[in-house]
């Protein structure tokens, strides 16, 4: 019923560690990618016109490159942005630059999903923290991201599963992981068999990295549910 | 004291400047309860929010005690603020954290001891009656509930000051009296004083002491609660205290009409059956809105009067015998 190859992959644990390269590269571009987003995405928050520190010298050209990058195809950014990658981590080939794409693919979304959380925050609530003579660092951290947090989190969530897809295309520049797997041994040998197994592990990734998001939000969330 | 001094301020939109406030002076006394009343848009939510600097004047002065905010380097400004505590229309209150948590937060930016914390807010809990709800969340209390926590938290830090900005416009008839209530019993043991917006004449009725008018931008008419109910100068003043009055759509005979007020007469009495049974004469009742406290009738009626000058100054001088103050209303209002 399965090709020859299917076996001998699953033998040699082939699928195991495509599982495994593909969480590892996914979840170490989320939080790199989290690590400058989040901040990116306050800055953009704050500094808009209604925001606590508004700044349009910062606020524009920011959102300007946001755009930029975000309107680029993944693959084309992929190929384009190679030489950052040699520049950063002295190679533009393997999962190492694979990471770095995706950090650079996801920071300008994930930029765009933490400011459209943040500015869901009622700005009574900001303005009260405020009477209260709380200064505008006090009101990211305990008002605005706190506040958020269920947002945040779903974001999070969301970012995270298009990182995931986007890793899917690691093996274009030598990336390993379920994608590379369908594509090389799948695609490339004419093994749909290799090639389903993948998608469907990918999608049970998803399905697994959704509920996570949902369980949390469910949990932290403190106002009433609909 | 709070003062404000020929203030202005304007926002700058792409084409015009809108002036928000005109000219405002304003002096609030320790201890009271200033009322400050107008319509939606008239510039009262602006004109609260300068008092805190919230809002920053266009031009003129704010002085608390004496200091002016303007003076007040950022740093300096943000403790001050710490000494006028505000609530809000929609409560504004932390969503994601408990009652306590929330009534701690203006303390935790005051950097007091969490133990501390803790103990002021249990004992503010305490006074806004809701000690049961402790580790509540805001989405599960209702409004007036909220309202509570709201005055608690800007309670927390001990303010000499407490601004309110239409506090009780979002609740229904029942909590608003309880909040005002509330208020007013803080104002009472606490000594703080409180400055309070609303659209609602009846809230100014109910707790303040002096009331400001404004309309437009600009204010029309202060003045003691009392004085501003029986003889209104302004017309804005005049509308809002028959903010439900119609009776210019009512087909009448065209009779003269008078405004008669009840201020501290005993409502057993019946006051208006009294005169027409002595005099033996007509009116008309056109409008009425009158209450019972503790025995006693405030309120105004709108009585429209027989067209015989005789008849009419009959009623005009029982009215004055038995010391209700009127007051001729005029056909176009």
């Amino acid at each position: 019923m399965f090709s020859d190859l299917f076996y001998q992959l699953i033998e040699e644990n082939i699928f195991l560690l495509g599982i495994f390269e593909t969480l590892y590269m996914t979840i170490i571009s989320s939080i790199i990618a989290y690590i400058i987003g989040l901040p990116l995405g306050i800055i953009l928050t704050i500094t808009d016109e209604n925001g606590l520190t508004p700044n349009k010298w910062i606020n524009k050209p920011l959102s300007v490159i946001i755009n930029f990058f975000r309107s680029i195809p993944f693959v084309v950014l992929m190929v384009a942005m190679l030489p950052v990658s040699k520049l950063i981590i002295g190679t533009s080939l393997g999962n190492g630059a694979m990471i770095i794409m995706l950090i650079i693919a996801a920071v300008p979304y994930i930029a765009r999903v933490v400011e459209t959380s943040l500015k869901e925050v009622d700005s009574g609530v900001i303005e009260a923290a405020k009477s209260m003579g709380a200064n505008d660092f006090e009101i990211i951290t305990k008002v605005l991201l706190k506040e958020s947090m269920p947002s945040l989190i779903l974001g999070a969530t969301l970012a995270t599963i298009s990182i995931l897809g986007y890793s899917a295309m690691a093996s274009t520049i030598g990336g390993t992981g379920l994608g590379q797997i369908a594509i090389i041994y799948g695609h490339q040998r004419s093994n749909s068999d290799i090639t389903w197994l993948c998608v469907i592990l990918i999608t049970i990734i998803v399905i697994f990295i959704q509920e996570i998001g949902n369980l949390a939000v469910k949990k932290i969330d403190k106002r009433k549910k609909i | 004291m709070i003062e404000i001094k020929n203030l202005n301020k304007s926002f700058k939109t792409k084409d015009k400047d809108i002036i928000a406030l005109s000219d405002i002076n304003l002096k609030i006394n320790d201890n009271e309860i200033f009322g400050i009343i107008g319509l939606s848009g008239a510039g009262k939510s602006t004109l609260v929010r300068t008092i805190n600097l919230l809002e920053r004047p266009t031009t003129g002065d704010v002085l608390i005690d004496g200091v002016s905010l303007l003076s007040l380097s950022k740093k300096e400004l943000l403790e001050k603020r710490r000494n006028i505590g505000m609530i809000f229309q929609n409560f504004s209150l932390l969503e994601q954290a408990s009652v306590i948590k929330n009534i701690c937060f203006p303390l935790e930016i005051a950097k007091v001891k969490k133990d501390e914390r803790i103990k002021r807010a249990r004992y503010l809990l305490d006074v806004v009656g809701l000690s049961d709800k402790e580790n509540s969340y805001p989405s599960s209390l209702s409004g007036g509930e909220r309202q509570r926590v709201a005055i608690a938290r800007a309670l927390s830090t001990n303010p000499k000051y407490l601004l309110c900005d239409e506090p009780t416009s979002a609740l229904d008839p029942q909590n608003t009296s309880q909040i005002l209530s509330l208020l007013k019993e803080i104002n009472k043991n606490f000594g703080v004083t409180i400055i309070i917006i609303t659209h609602e004449m009846k809230v100014v009725e109910d707790i303040c002491d002096r009331v400001a008018v404004i309309d437009s931008s600009s204010i029309v008419e202060i003045g003691n609660v009392k004085e501003v109910f029986i003889n209104p100068k302004s017309k804005m003043a005049h509308d809002l205290l028959l903010r439900n009055h119609n009776s210019k759509h009512i087909e009448t005979s065209g009779g003269e009409r008078v405004r008669v007020t009840f201020d501290g007469l005993l409502s057993k009495e019946p006051i208006i059956s009294n005169m027409i049974l002595e005099l033996g004469l007509p009116v008309n009742i056109l409008y009425a809105d009158t209450k019972d406290i503790d025995g006693i009738i405030y309120g105004h009626m709108i009585l429209e009067l027989p067209k015989e000058e005789d008849e009419k100054k009959k009623i005009l001088l029982w009215l004055e015998k038995h010391n209700i103050s009127y007051k001729e209303e005029k056909e176009d209002v």
